[in-house]
């Protein structure tokens, strides 16, 4: 049902409404008949009723004497109210009052649901989303219909193979793990499967490659002893296990291996050098969305995939903000922010989370760690050391156009924008704000973000300050007075 | 079609302000034409609601996940009927599903009060405009159901799995149909107290309606309380749980207005104090409503901390039972004061009766909000269960139920006690061999249960001696008994049937308290055990797939004596996969009124279960009693004398109504 559909409807109910209540003012005025007359019927029923419970013998004849007696008393007092009161003159002229109240009615419910309602949305019906055309779904509504299709064809294994990745990226491992189990058992097992098994698994085990995680990764191998990834990963399990010499020997050779353009190449370097920065365990990651999952969503339509990474983020932050004590949705919301190159928002996410497990050494170490293999580090500019494809790579892989990547960010800063301009005491927002136009090169845009702000924070100068400060550091500075 | 269903409700506050000052303001300037305008206002605002709430269920059935509130309570592998009760299984819709029967009242009243006196007619339909503006404004300022999500999830997070249940599904619908029904009661006592006069129609009219709400309020607290019995596993029919005594202090209430009314009805009398009891039930109502929708129950502190729904719901009790008390206060002196009569007469016997059921209900009302006054005060948490309200409620109704057979028998105005238990004497000397055959036959140690189905027995006895008395026995030849019978008005079989009906309750009360047999046991495969007669043999676990759930299901056989199966009782633990909670699924065996239980605990360590088995003699009885108490509201509700006419309308009205024409 189209908006406009909807208006026509509301106008008809409307009228509806406003004509049923004015008919009654049409008519002529009547007399009224008084109550007393309604008395008497109900007397004379009384009396009525006596009659009937004598006749059945239900009282003794003594007892209806005295209670007709008792009814005729009170039916002469109605008739004699009946003879007293004259006919009430109606009051003068009710039709303006009520021909005022009955315009009340359009204005008042016109007025609030213009406020209240979503007169745009259209109802969604889930059978209906199941069968439109597949570029319009959503890319939840396109894993719940091929989750369908695998609920009636279980042993559609080109299903499953989709799926598998898809659920990795959605964060929903245990369902990833089952997918590829599912494959493997239709398929067999190779190398790609069993990695992707693998990952799954370490990422439902917190990033730990160890056990069933790294038994997969063992078998990947075995299968493909050149396989990067699994020789990867299976150093990163030597590595969380202590044996960092494994480890690095191995991300060595697989970084003289590895083709010059392999993330995987990239991803070993760093994976050395933070070993030695840091003790491995400290850097235990949860794997993020990896360039091949990427390339699977890359696979859908622009639209769908911003809509999936938007909608998937935005939700996740909302659920943090209402439920911040979830160590591991920060960890994943860090990785998205990392993986999405929304450094920025990475690293607000992390000091947020940060802020939420202050005064808790352990989890702080852990989320720094965290933070640090995704590359993030609490502040603007992001530690570049990190095991695993940085959100650089993954953006190459992902072959994510520029101008995609582009939109996708204006898309944020503005909605950025429109926050500040409802709650402008946000000094976080604020800095986030002219960071962003800042690093996007839109130089005027920073400055004028930052008179802005100044003006929200007139007459506060701890947070004027600071944030001219953050500013400068951006080379930006505020505008020259014009007075 | 949800957008659709938003406006209606928007539209229908709207009008519902129209409908809560034009008729009242005709009804004091005594204008026709805008009292005329509350019945066309009272339907457009039905027809509205009805609206808005075909729109909420039809997003429930389709599963529209762009509505908030079917996300957050729907799935879409739910069974239909789920999904449908799904609509008022939640907070918001059941409050829309309140505000739908408040207007289906409220349209009842407009259709069928055409020989109401037109000033009281448009009072009470305004005074009924005013609880639904307040109820449109909650929901649509505090728990709108209609609010959307842009970016809608594909499934939603299910219902809660224990109100999957049919049970469940019908359960709120009738309890608010009763307690909504207590608002025509309220709406007319309000409508007097303003005009100052009760109209003789006044009691003929609440009578019904508040016959009506009583009906469906039995019927859902019934529902409610075998629902508790068989889905929560643990056996019990009563809990004395807040949500039970919020629907049960309405129930005790509105049993008192409904026998007041009948004096009222018929003598008169008590036209104040029924006026002051139909405040007080739909008080009650009110109070039930916030106690279960404003979260205060389920605690004091999470109400604190959000306190928005309830704030407003405090305010909407302030206001209705606060002014309508304060009203009363201003206004009850200038009604007259109706007919006379002796302590010992039907009328007498009526009052009694009204002053032991409110005192319960006060009794109840203290066992339930002293507990979150305390917590809300100290920060103490107690509860108060059962052993407060054996202690209190039950020496209270012990008196009434005495007195329950003797109310019938005496005479208005004057009565003869002697008399009345004369012709007891006859339903005694049941109630005494009912005492005997326990102690002789079932448990000779058993003396409270013997006497306790002593009393049911009596008031058994006591309805069909009213009856038989009424039909002339020992006077008349049976052939005329018979057609005497026939003859006899709806109200007096009504009043034999429901008083009938609490001796059904009482003795299957009384024989499940002191009877059950209860075995907690762990059972392995192949495992028998003797209960009541036969033998429960434990034959296998299997595992079952339900549409939105997955089950262990334990199969047991009944064998009897001779070693034939003459029955299987499945019991089941289930898991909801949406919400990944766990409820049991009692197996239940009925022999006629006596039932078999068996419910599921854990698995033990050597492979087996333990199981919970019940043998509750006569418990349905529980049940049964509540239905034949119904069916007794029914028949009254039948009555033709409820039935009047109204005087015509003409030009000259006092001429015709002189004339006593009817329309």
């Amino acid at each position: 049902m189209g908006t406009m559909t909807i208006w026509i409807i509301a106008v008809f109910l409307t009228l509806g409404a406003s004509v049923a209540l004015l008919r009654p003012l049409l008519r002529k005025q009547e007399t009224s008949v008084d109550a007393a007359a309604f008395d008497r019927e109900v007397y004379k029923d009384q009396l009525e009723e006596l009659e009937r419970d004598e006749a059945r013998g239900l009282i003794s004849g003594k007892e209806a004497t005295e209670a007709r007696a008792e009814i005729g008393r009170r039916l002469l007092k109605a008739d004699a109210q009946l003879r007293a009161q004259t006919v009430k003159a109606s009051s003068t002229s009710p039709r303006v009052i009520a021909g005022a109240a009955v315009l009340a009615v359009p204005l008042v419910s016109w007025g609030l649901y213009a406020d209240l309602g979503s007169p745009s949305a259209p109802d969604q019906p889930l059978a209906m989303r199941m069968q439109k055309n597949p570029t319009e779904n959503t890319i939840d509504e396109l894993v719940a219909r091929a989750e369908e299709h695998l609920r009636k064809n279980p042993s559609d294994a080109t299903g499953w193979e989709v799926l598998g990745p898809i659920y990795m990226r959605l964060g929903r491992f245990d369902e990833s793990a089952d997918a590829w189990r599912n494959l493997i058992r239709l398929k067999g097992e190779n190398a790609n499967r069993l990695n992707g098994l693998g990952e799954a698994l370490g990422a439902g085990a917190q990033g730990i490659v160890a056990g069933p995680s790294l038994a997969a990764f063992e078998k990947a191998l075995e299968l493909d002893p050149a396989n990067e990834k699994s020789r990867f990963f299976v150093a990163v399990g030597a590595a969380q296990a202590g044996r960092l010499d494994e480890a690095r020997t191995a991300w060595t050779r697989l970084s003289e291996d590895a083709a010059p353009d392999s993330p995987w190449r990239q991803a070993a370097l760093r994976a050395i050098e933070e070993s030695r920065n840091a003790p491995a365990v400290a850097a235990a990651e949860a794997p993020g969305p990896t360039a091949e999952d990427m390339a699977n969503a890359s696979q859908m339509s622009a639209a769908d995939r911003q809509s999936m990474i938007a909608g998937m983020v935005d939700r996740l932050a909302g659920k943090l903000k209402d439920n911040p004590d979830d160590e591991q949705g920060w960890q994943r919301l860090i990785r998205a922010y990392a993986v999405m190159g929304r450094k920025e928002d990475a690293a607000a996410a992390l000091a947020s989370a940060r802020e939420a497990f202050a005064g808790k050494p352990d989890a702080l170490a852990r989320l720094d760690g965290f933070a640090a293999s995704v590359g993030i580090a609490d502040g603007a500019q992001a530690s570049p050391a990190a095991p695993g494809p940085t959100a650089e790579d993954v953006a190459n892989a992902s072959q994510m156009s520029a101008t995609d990547r582009q939109s996708m960010i204006e898309g944020m800063v503005d909605r950025l924008a429109g926050k500040l301009k409802d709650n402008p005491d946000d000094e976080q927002g604020w800095q986030r704000l002219i960071r962003a136009y800042a690093v996007m090169g839109r130089k005027d845009d920073a400055t004028a973000a930052l008179t802005e702000a100044l003006a929200a924070f007139d007459g506060k100068p701890d947070e004027s300050g600071r944030i001219t400060a953050f500013a400068a550091s951006l080379g930006i500075e505020p505008a020259a007075k014009t007075d | 079609m949800v957008e659709i269903g938003h406006f209606a409700l928007v539209l229908a506050l709207a009008v519902g302000l129209v409908q809560s000052v034009l008729p009242i303001y005709g009804a004091r300037t005594g204008d026709e034409r805008l009292m005329g305008m509350a019945a066309p206002a009272a339907v457009t605002v039905f027809a509205l609601v009805t609206i808005s709430f075909v729109a909420l269920i039809q997003a429930y059935v389709t599963s529209d996940f762009s509505v908030l509130n079917v996300v957050e309570n729907s799935h879409s592998a739910k069974p239909l009927i789920y999904k449908i009760s799904g609509t008022w299984g939640n907070h918001e819709g059941s409050m829309l599903l309140w505000v739908f029967i408040l207007s289906l009242f409220g349209a009842l009243v407009a259709l069928f009060g055409g020989n109401l006196p037109s000033s009281l007619r448009a009072t009470v339909i305004a005074v009924q405009g005013w609880i639904g503006t307040a109820f449109f404004l909650f929901i649509l300022f505090t728990s709108n159901p209609f609010i959307r999500v842009a970016s809608p999830p594909v499934e939603g997070q299910d219902l809660n799995p224990i109100l999957q249940d049919i049970g469940l599904a019908i359960h709120p619908p009738l309890l608010y149909l009763g307690y909504v029904g207590f608002s025509v009661s309220f709406a007319f006592a309000v409508a007097a107290l303003i005009d100052g006069r009760v109209d003789a129609a006044w009691a003929r009219w609440v009578r019904p309606w508040t016959l009506a709400a009583w009906i469906f309020l039995t019927a859902g607290i019934a529902m409610g309380s075998y629902w508790a019995y068989y889905e929560l596993g643990w056996g019990g029919f009563w809990f004395w749980d807040p949500v039970e005594n919020a629907s049960f202090m309405p129930w005790l209430a509105g049993t008192a207005l409904l026998h007041s009314a009948i004096v009222m009805e018929k003598r008169s009398a008590l036209k104040i104090w029924t006026i002051l009891l139909s405040i007080i039930t739909f008080s009650f109502s009110l109070l039930g409503t916030f106690l279960v929708r404003s979260g205060v129950l389920t605690s004091v502190h999470a109400f604190a901390t959000d306190p928005s729904r309830g704030v407003f719901i405090l305010m909407i009790l302030m206001v209705f039972i606060g002014g309508s008390l304060a009203l009363f206060a201003w206004r009850a002196g200038t009604l007259t004061a109706g007919g006379l009569f002796q302590p010992i007469s039907r009328e007498g016997a009526l009052v009694l009766n009204n002053l032991f059921l409110t005192t319960a209900a006060a009794t109840v009302l203290i066992g339930t909000l002293y507990p979150l006054l305390l917590e809300s005060v100290t920060g103490e948490k107690i509860s108060v269960g059962a052993p407060f309200f054996n202690l209190t409620f039950g020496p209270l109704m012990l008196p009434l139920l005495l007195a329950v057979p003797f109310g019938p028998l005496l005479a208005w105005k004057r009565g003869d006690l002697f008399a009345a238990g004369q012709r007891l004497v006859a339903a005694f000397a049941v109630a005494l061999a009912a005492v005997a055959v326990v102690l002789l036959f079932v448990d000779r140690t058993a003396l409270l249960a013997a006497l306790g189905a002593g009393l049911a027995f009596w008031l058994l006895a006591g309805s069909l001696t009213d009856l038989a008395l009424k039909a002339g026995i020992g006077k008349v030849s049976a052939p005329v008994m018979l057609r005497r019978l026939r003859g006899l008005p709806g109200s007096a079989f009504g009043t034999a049937i429901a008083h009938f009906g609490l001796g059904v309750t009482l003795l299957g009360i009384v024989s499940v308290t002191a009877f059950q047999t209860e075995n907690i046991l762990t059972m392995a495969k192949g495992d028998t055990l003797p209960v009541a007669g036969y033998t429960l043999r434990f034959d296998e676990t299997v595992p079952v797939q339900g549409p939105n759930y997955t089950a262990d299901e334990a199969r047991f056989s009944l064998v009897n004596a001779a070693g034939k199966k003459i029955a299987g009782i499945s019991s089941a633990k289930r898991m909801y996969t949406a919400r990944r909670m766990p409820t049991t699924e009692a197996g239940i065996h009925t022999f006629i009124f006596s039932q078999l239980y068996v419910s599921l605990g854990d698995p033990a360590s050597n492979g087996g279960m333990v199981v919970r088995i019940w043998y509750k003699p006569l418990v349905t009885l529980i049940w049964i009693g509540g239905l034949v108490m119904m069916f007794g509201g029914i028949v009254s509700l039948a009555d033709r004398r409820l039935r009047i006419g109204a005087p015509a309308r003409s030009a000259k009205g006092t001429e015709a109504a002189a004339t006593g024409g009817r329309a």
